[in-house]
């Protein structure tokens, strides 16, 4: 379905992998990476949950990235789905970051993907009543209201 | 006709300086995170300041904090009411000695971090945040509208790096449709910069890696 997509994207050099969550958190598709699907869906809902504190101060969010010494995570934001990317080199940041917005645009194309994509939509706020949340995180999601 | 820019480029003890050799009677306004400051010359000295919700002398002692901010010098309009006697080389000298000796203010002591910060283009404002939320220091006015979201996204990266098994992320970007944020940590505080969306982040980060000291 969209791994023709997704293998554009491992194609480029120093990228691990990449996956694609619902809004569920879910993992629709994934390639190249080692990491367990309740890995993945545990690192989307944490995405999920700063896409939805904005949401609730009426922004939108359209991509986040996360930097650590050898390891880049690229998360794009579209409505229905994320699509994180996890590289090992800031060399093809940029090329990345190009190649990103045609594969989401790709994506966003493909008819069964957008089919099956519909099965999982969610609320935006969804991520912050699901999974577990501590005390410190639930007292400062009270305070964004 | 009149001098404008921004106090990132011209401080304001040196507009000050400058238009009370000049023996100048001009208004001097600033407009710093959508809120205006006033000050007031005439033939040379400082007559009259407001900076809501302070007149007088205060609000000039507020207004030297300011790091940024757009300015505008008119020549030839004249103070509407006199709240300042002090001559300027005091007050000046009464304003810089409060900052100096500010630094033991939790407010204050972090300004060297936004002078420094706020020398790289494209930066709007800066926050430093106790991981709950709590503002430590900011350049904006209204910081506190978005501190518990700004602590919600750092709780959510420092969660993010135990999934994969990771400190705090040594960086972290956020791009909405206005601006970009850029998040990192700084003395055990969250440390939060907003960029206007103009800004790429592979040619700002290094600047504002330097100016925080990484």
């Amino acid at each position: 379905m969209s791994q023709r997509w997704l293998q554009e994207i491992v194609n480029l050099d120093g990228v691990e992998g990449v996956f694609i969550a619902s809004n569920r958190a879910k993992v629709i598709d994934k390639i190249g990476l080692d990491l367990k699907d309740s890995q993945l869906e545990a690192l989307s809902l944490r995405i999920l949950r700063i896409i939805a504190g904005y949401h609730i101060k009426s922004q939108k969010v359209n991509e986040v990235e996360f930097y650590w010494q050898n390891l880049y995570v690229i998360g794009k934001v579209a409505s229905e789905f994320i699509l994180v990317t996890f590289c090992k080199t800031p060399k093809v940041l940029s090329l990345l970051r190009i190649t990103l917005n045609v594969t989401m645009a790709n994506i966003l194309e493909d008819k069964k993907f957008i089919k099956v994509i519909k099965d999982h939509v969610a609320d935006r706020v969804f991520s912050l009543e699901k999974g577990e949340i501590d005390e410190s995180e639930k007292n400062l999601i009270s305070k964004l209201k | 006709m009149a001098l404008v820019g921004n106090l990132k480029d011209l401080k304001l003890p040196s507009l000050i300086q400058l238009n009370c050799m000049e023996r100048n009677t001009a208004k001097l306004t600033i407009e710093a995170d959508g809120q205006y400051g006033f000050l007031y010359f005439d033939k040379g000295q400082v007559v009259h300041a407001e900076y809501d919700p302070d007149i007088g002398e205060k609000a000039v002692f507020r207004m030297l904090n300011l790091y940024s901010g757009q300015f505008k010098v008119e020549s030839g309009i004249r103070a509407p009411v006199k709240s300042i006697n002090t001559s300027w080389n005091n007050l000046l000298l009464d304003g810089l000695n409060q900052m100096d000796g500010a630094e033991d203010n939790p407010e204050q002591k972090f300004t060297h971090l936004f002078e420094k910060l706020f020398t790289v283009k494209g930066l709007k404002s800066a926050h430093l945040l106790t991981p709950d939320g709590k503002v430590i220091a900011s350049s904006s006015q209204n910081a506190e509208s978005h501190n518990y979201l700004h602590a919600l996204v750092s709780f959510q990266s420092s969660k993010i790096g135990d999934i994969l098994a990771r400190f705090h992320p040594e960086f972290m970007s956020l791009a909405t449709t206005g601006e970009r944020l850029i998040f990192t940590k700084y003395n055990k505080l969250d440390l939060i910069m907003v960029l206007d969306n103009k800004s790429k982040l592979d040619v700002v980060l290094p600047f504002l890696k330097q100016a925080i000291g990484q």
